[in-house]
């Protein structure tokens, strides 16, 4: 257990210091989520990386080839590294280590935006400018829609949640009435 | 009352303005895992120990195992309420239980929360469950009694205000019962000035088991100065956990204000098997009988509360009678070798004689009171060197005596006077006996005038006198409670009515 906590932490390391900017964050982020969600979804890269029967260069080889065009550089070989020490299962951790370590090196904020109706692009903007000006950090920002809100919005900045939504308001209201 | 239906609408109208309507805002985490009555949970960076956090479905939990990727969360409700990715959130305070003389009289869980539905606790103050211990320089030595009604301990294990006398003994040998005892002699308090309100914290006990005791309560009027903590088998084991802090808390409301508290927690066993099985779900290591390593400060840290005060502090006190049980009468198992050292004394009950008919089933030989001395009243104290010293040599008779066909005449007078004082410390249940009646028994015990009555009619004659002595000198009965002593002209006179009273038996 520690031996893996010592594993992800450098992998995360490695990962954060090749991050300089927003976008590159942003960039091996995505691809991190992606290569996660697939590898969830569908068993075969698993089977395959596990594989004993193939050469380790090989799985490289085939790996580089598979996702040169799409990851970043430096990312990719991270991965590598990944795959000849045989720690690809760490690989959620590190993502999430990962995130942690660049949040705090280029001092973002993860902010979800829950609504209860679909917001337009405008709005989305204007939102995520008020936000990065009170947080004076960079946003990074997802936007979901959830009805039972009824109206108002939910918006949570890393673990601060604020909750301006009517259910919630119509839930504490009860809960005075009631006395309870 | 008449109320019209536009006042009703106005004070609706009032309430609802009175509603604060800003934006919630709450530091919150999310659920990793859930297990077991244990969730894993990220987040919450600020989390205060033993802080109360809140999942959805208006579950409780509270936090113990701060690390430093999540933080363990003991759940106090259903934990099929809450699934993984839940939003955890803080609530900023440490778990507290409301306290004062509103809870006299009613059966709460481990939080506070009524469970006889008789509506809401108006509490007018709270206390965090989890206190620290008072210092030796507010403490006060233990001085006075604190009378359970049983002859057997008042007169052999007495216990003072501020004592932790521990209940020892394996099932089915009356563990309880002489704590409900004690609550109900606490009734006689009432009419005193310096009156005993009682705590009984039932820990992993069948539901259908506290109903039962608190029916008997209410029946002998001990329901008015008592609270009910009651954390059932079928409750969480946290809640179960927290049950016996919560009552001490509750106690302690008592003790702090100048008042007595008397606190039974039945029993601790329970109590450390539910911690066990909350450290194995949170990955603590085990140790000895798979215990985690902290279980002795888990009883030390609870007994320790219960204390007498200085008077500087108001001379409150709050005494714990712990319930420990035992497996085929093994003391020397982890846990009970635990709270044995950590309590000052202990009440040992014997399966043989409880099944012998010694009820309570009392082993005056292993059973000890370190500091209830001195609490003892004078009279008390006089007859029980007597008592203890006649029961010693009849128990190393006793055996002598099955294989001996003919004994001398002094070794049969003290087997006969044996046997009259094992009779007379027997006592029905929810029959406590008044200390100035337990003296007048016990005396005319220990003084011989029982000697000559047949075993079988020990307790008639018992009875016969009490009452002889109620309507013929009730100014003995008078002396004995306000003096607390047996002189020179009352013991005369006892021995006058004694003897007038075996003309006529």
């Amino acid at each position: 257990m520690k031996q893996n906590h010592k594993k992800i932490k450098i992998y995360s390391e490695a990962l954060c210091n090749s991050v300089d900017t927003f976008e590159t964050f942003q960039n091996i982020k995505v691809s991190l989520n992606e290569l996660t969600a697939l590898s969830k979804k569908d068993l075969t890269i698993n089977t395959f990386l596990k594989s004993k029967s193939v050469d380790m260069s090989k799985k490289m080889d085939i790996f580089t080839e598979a996702f040169k065009e799409v990851f970043d550089k430096n990312l990719l070989e991270v991965l590598l590294v990944m795959i000849e020490n045989d720690d690809m299962n760490l690989l959620i951790d590190v993502n999430k280590s990962f995130v942690v370590l660049v949040k705090e090196k280029l001092n973002i904020a993860y902010v979800e935006v829950t609504s209860s109706a679909e917001m337009d692009e405008n709005m989305r903007n204007q939102l995520s400018d008020k936000l990065s000006d009170i947080t004076s950090k960079k946003i990074d920002i997802n936007f979901s829609t959830n009805k039972d809100l009824i109206g108002g919005l939910k918006i949570k900045i890393d673990d601060m949640l604020f909750d301006s939504s009517l259910k919630t308001k119509l839930e504490n209201a009860k809960s005075k009435l009631i006395g309870v | 009352m008449d109320i019209k239906t536009n006042q009703i609408g106005d004070l609706l109208r009032d309430q609802i303005k009175n509603i604060d309507d800003n934006v919630d805002v709450n530091e919150v985490g999310e659920v990793l895992e859930i297990g077991d009555g244990v969730a894993r949970t990220s987040g919450l960076g600020n989390v205060m120990s033993s802080e109360l956090v809140e999942f959805p479905n208006n579950v409780f939990g509270m936090a113990l195992n701060l690390e430093e990727e999540n933080v363990g969360v003991v759940l106090f409700g259903d934990s099929s309420l809450v699934k993984e990715g839940d939003t955890v959130k803080r609530t900023g305070k440490v778990v507290e239980v409301p306290v004062g003389k509103e809870l006299l009289g009613r059966v709460v869980n481990p939080l506070g929360v009524p469970m006889d539905g008789k509506g809401p606790i108006k509490a007018k103050h709270s206390l965090q469950i989890e206190r620290k211990a008072l210092g030796v320089m507010q403490r006060f030595p233990v001085k006075e009694p604190l009378q359970t009604g049983l002859k057997s301990i008042d007169s052999m294990i007495p216990i003072g205000r501020g004592q932790r006398e521990l209940i020892i003994g394996d099932r089915q040998t009356g563990k309880s019962a002489i704590a409900t005892d004690t609550i109900i002699n606490q009734k006689a308090t009432h009419s005193g000035d310096s009156p005993v309100y009682c705590i009984y914290v039932a820990i992993g006990q069948k539901a259908s088991t506290v109903a039962k005791l608190v029916g008997e309560l209410e029946a002998n009027g001990a329901m008015e100065y008592t609270t009910v903590v009651v954390a059932n088998a079928s409750d969480p084991a946290p809640l179960q956990y927290i049950a016996p802090y919560s009552g001490c808390a509750m106690g302690e409301y008592y003790r702090d204000n100048g008042m007595h508290g008397l606190i039974v927690y039945d029993d601790l066993s329970k109590q450390a098997t539910a911690y066990r099985q909350m450290s194995l779900v949170l990955r603590r290591p085990p140790g000895r009988e798979a215990f985690p390593g902290d279980v002795f400060y888990l009883h030390s840290r609870l007994l320790e509360r219960s204390s007498k005060l200085s008077e500087d502090l108001g001379s409150g006190s709050l005494t714990a009678l712990p319930v420990i049980e035992t497996q085929e009468g093994d003391v020397s198992a982890y846990i009970p070798t635990n709270v044995i050292s950590i309590t000052d004394g202990q009440i040992y009950l014997d399966t043989n004689l409880f099944n012998g008919g010694v009820r309570p089933a009392v082993d005056v030989g292993l059973s000890v009171s370190r500091v209830g001395g001195s609490a003892q009243i004078k009279a008390m104290k006089k007859i029980a060197g007597k008592l203890r010293l006649d029961l010693a040599q009849f128990r190393e008779l006793e055996a002598f005596a099955k294989f001996a066909s003919d004994l001398d005449d002094a070794t049969a007078a003290q087997i006969t006077r044996g046997r009259r004082m094992v009779e007379i410390l027997k006592q029905n249940q929810y029959v406590p006996m008044s200390t100035a009646n337990q003296v007048l028994i016990i005396y005319a015990a220990s003084q011989g005038y029982l000697d000559d009555v047949e075993l079988e009619s020990v307790k008639d004659f018992e009875v016969g006198l009490l009452e002889h002595f109620a309507s013929k000198s009730p100014e003995c009965i008078k002396e004995i409670d306000d003096t607390g002593n047996i002189g020179d002209n009352l013991a005369e006179k006892m021995n006058k009515v004694i003897e007038e009273f075996k003309k006529s038996f």
